[in-house]
């Protein structure tokens, strides 16, 4: 039995003096405080970062948060797989656990992405893809853009379908004082937001963010309200967009949902509120598609109609998604999980989903080449 | 002296053109500088000009042009012998570009290249190298390539002009079906200084007017009188007539002293439509005419480089092309217009 | 800066396109470029053949439309720094 002793989130942003090691301290810290474990206890440190090295030079995470954190000696490391490091680290503390090799991990997801220019940062970025995707130019934004025009065409939705998945995760963000846009916005200042990389504007994409997560897992017997995870699957597809068999769906999810559905023996329609991989609006769409909460082709009309809104029949990305929340990417993947756990001990505040008993969280990485599933239970 | 011996064992075997299909109207660029569009027009006989791309360069249109030669000349890249690129913008100061489109052509790696640089005319002497090379028995095949990505001072008058484009000849022995034979050629050379670019400078600079007599009408009109007396042939002896244009006007003038006629003139005239585009200048004009000439008709190149030297070079044209094959008349019509603001942001000058 | 040794090794695989004929599956017109890049400029999908697809940039000034016949053309990859080598690869154009 794998459970989540202690969470915390730092606020998600542009923190101008805040930096890499500050963030991973402030969530380190955070999680240890949260889960009111004695640090000595903690036997293994993941990190879940992507950007550190590219962007200033910092590797050895691991490491380095063992220093900062005061954890002695622990055995740590860092976790990356792109965009979808964070779920990735969750799932691997996990596995330490039933491995017999860790009681109490600390899993700590952090990024500091504003210290340079975006053409830098879209640049760094694209690492997560491949050679010939960054020799045409490309940036991520380009790439789902990519597929949203060909989803487009197959299904009938147009630009302006898009513009629902912001004005949710705002909604929802503005419930949130995590979030790095913690405001509604309406539908004419998404549809009037400019162009990144057509048919993509402003309001579809995740903004560049810094910020941190962590959280304490546990293997050992605890109290009541134990919030467990249920079942944690990977599954990876093609980094080349150009050798995906479908354009407009992410397989990799398709397949690891099925998986992380068998081994936690729920269904989809037993999912109570997820946290899903909203990098872009099309994402979102393809994502509630993928994941099994409604059938391909119909996501961008569900979202609009409100099935995954607060209150709706499954709601999606209540700590705002990547859009609203913000996206520090090796964060992110743990941050959907302290959402989840925060959801399902009862402590979400304004934003809280009624007798919400079990949670998905859903990351990915790169333009889809890696998906990760947690599924969360109250137990 | 070069020697008036008649080649005989060179021909054309292939032979390709490529200018880029954005164009820029003289007009445009004379608004920009309070200047008046039609006047300037009427004194230079060009209204436009072709601009590469800005992820174009010599070694793009160099490729461009040599593909449509090879598939001419229906040879495996590998025979070719020797590749000879003619340039005032290889895009190194040191590294060959002829080792880059070789490689990028396939032509492995048994052959010769060395780039080429005499202003306008070194596409001509690189086919003449080539023809050297070939006589002598050396290679069977070769490829010579006049490229360039024109640059010129924003303001200066040479903006109107400076262009870009591409010729490739490929000349090869008996061994493979000629389109073209060569006859003779012939070279003349002065320290003459009309027009320079030190190393390390961006833009030319010229000497204004001083570019016409002492430089462009010496050197034209003295090697092609000095080849007519060397090959004891005559100016109506030659059907098409090709000669260096940097503009309309210097060639109209140095035809009419040379008493070379409009009719003569004509296909290799392309300045009016496609500027100046430096090495590629007399190589598109020659291409034009093969592409667009008829068989057994007898073709005269006098080209012209700044520094200063002219070659000149006969040949008589053995094939005609197929009607449906006339691709340099194809690039010439499928154009793009662009303004001075785009033309800036290209240009790699803001 | 570039390194010239990769730039070289990928002479290997960047001209393999020059030449080849395909359509357009999909487009994007890419404002916002990475580092090393100058927008704005389309990048088109291209369908080779069964099975073999390939992304790339668009080179004329005309806009792409899906299902366009395309051939690939020899262009500069990228902005090169005065001090870089200079990376030459495949972007489409209308056939």
């Amino acid at each position: 039995m794998v459970g989540f002793k202690g969470v915390y989130q730092t606020k998600f942003g542009e923190l101008w003096d805040k930096s890499l090691t500050d963030l991973i301290l402030e969530a380190g810290e955070g999680a240890i405080k949260n889960a009111k474990i004695d640090r000595k206890k903690i036997d293994l440190v993941l990190v879940a970062n992507m950007l550190g090295g590219a962007l200033e030079g910092q590797n050895h995470l691991g490491a380095l948060a063992g220093e900062i954190l005061g954890l002695r000696n622990v055995p740590a490391f860092l976790v990356e797989a792109a965009c979808a490091s964070g779920g990735v680290a969750i799932n691997q503390a996990a596995t330490a656990i039933k491995a017999g090799a860790a009681k109490n991990v600390l899993v700590v997801g952090a990024e500091k992405m504003t210290d340079k220019n975006n053409g830098e940062v879209a640049s760094a970025l694209m690492g997560a893809a491949s050679e010939d995707e960054r020799l045409a130019g490309l940036t991520f934004v380009g790439l789902y853009a990519l597929m949203a025009r060909v989803y487009f065409d197959r299904f009938k939705a147009s630009k302006d379908d898009l513009a629902y998945v912001a004005i949710k995760n705002h909604k929802h963000a503005s419930l949130n004082p995590k979030a790095q846009y913690p405001f509604a916005v309406d539908l004419e200042t998404v549809l009037k937001s400019s162009c990144v990389a057509s048919p993509l504007h402003l309001f579809d994409c995740s903004p560049i963010t810094d910020g941190a997560a962590g959280v304490v897992i546990s293997g050992e017997a605890d109290g009541k309200n134990k919030i467990v995870l249920a079942a944690s699957q990977i599954a990876t597809d093609y980094v080349n967009l150009t050798k995906r068999e479908s354009l407009v769906e992410l397989k990799a999810t398709r397949l690891v949902s099925r998986k992380a559905y068998e081994e936690a023996r729920v269904k989809p329609e037993e999912i109570d509120l997820a946290e899903v991989h909203d990098c872009f609006s099309i994402a979102e769409i393809m994502a509630v598609e993928d994941l099994g909460f409604c059938k391909k082709g119909e996501g961008f009309k569900r979202i609009k109609a409100g099935d995954f809104d607060l209150g709706g029949r499954l709601p999606v990305n209540l700590s705002g998604g990547l859009k609203a929340c913000g996206h520090p990417v090796g964060a992110t993947g743990v941050k959907q999980v302290v959402e989840i756990v925060t959801q399902l001990r009862g402590e979400a505040e304004k934003r809280q989903v009624k007798k919400a008993k079990i949670g998905l969280t859903h990351n990915v990485g790169g333009s889809g080449a890696t998906a990760i599933v947690n599924i969360l239970k109250k137990l | 002296m070069i020697l008036p011996k008649k080649f005989t064992k060179v021909g054309i075997i292939g032979f390709g053109g490529y200018v880029p299909s954005l164009r820029i109207k003289v007009g445009e660029i004379a608004d920009a500088y309070g200047k008046s569009g039609e006047q300037v027009v009427e004194s230079l006989g060009v209204k436009q000009k072709a601009v590469a791309g800005r992820d174009e360069d010599t070694v793009s249109l160099a490729v461009a042009a040599s593909q449509t030669a090879l598939q001419r000349a229906k040879i495996k890249p590998e025979n070719l012998g020797a590749v000879l690129v003619g340039s005032e913008s290889h895009p190194y100061a040191v590294k060959p570009t002829g080792s880059i489109v070789a490689e990028i052509l396939g032509v492995g790696n048994e052959y010769l290249t060395v780039d080429l640089e005499f202003a306008c005319k070194a596409g001509t002497s690189a086919m003449i190298l080539i023809a050297g090379l070939i006589e002598a028995g050396l290679i069977e095949a070769g490829l010579a390539i006049g490229a360039d990505v024109a640059q010129s001072r924003p303001g200066d008058a040479l903006e109107y002009t400076a262009g870009a484009g591409a010729g490739a000849m490929i000349l090869g022995s008996k061994k493979f079906p000629w389109l073209a034979q060569l006859n003779f050629v012939s070279s003349i050379s002065s320290d003459t200084p009309d027009f320079w670019r030190r190393e390390g400078e961006q833009y030319p600079n010229h000497a204004g007017r001083f570019t016409a007599g002492p430089a462009y009408f010496r050197h034209v009109l003295g090697s092609t009188q000095s080849f007519l007396d060397k090959t004891k042939t005559k100016i109506n002896d030659y059907n098409h007539v090709v000669l260096h244009m940097p503009n309309a006007k210097f060639p109209q003038r140095a035809a009419v002293k040379l008493g070379v006629t409009k009719e003569q003139l004509n296909l290799g005239f392309l300045v009016p439509e496609i500027g100046n585009p430096y090495s590629a200048a007399s190589l598109l004009g020659l291409v034009n005419v093969l592409e667009q000439g008829k068989k057994q008709e007898e073709i005269l190149v006098t080209s012209y480089g700044s520094g200063a030297g002219s070659d000149s070079l006969s040949l008589t044209l053995l094939k005609n092309s197929k009607k449906n094959k006339l691709d340099l008349e194809r690039q010439l019509k499928e154009v793009e217009y662009i303004n001075y603001s785009q033309y800036l942001k290209i240009g790699r000058a803001i | 800066m570039k390194s010239a040794i990769q730039v070289w090794r990928r002479q290997k695989t960047n001209y393999q396109n020059l030449g080849r004929v395909g359509a357009v599956v999909s487009k994007t017109r890419i404002i916002e470029a990475p580092s090393g890049f100058i927008g704005p400029y389309w990048v088109v999908l291209v369908q080779l053949e069964k099975n073999k697809r390939v992304v790339g940039q668009w080179v004329d000034e005309a806009e792409p439309k899906i299902g366009m016949k395309v051939v690939g053309v020899l262009r500069r990859i990228g902005e090169a720094d005065k001090a870089e080598v200079i990376e030459y690869g495949v972007k489409w154009k209308k056939l």
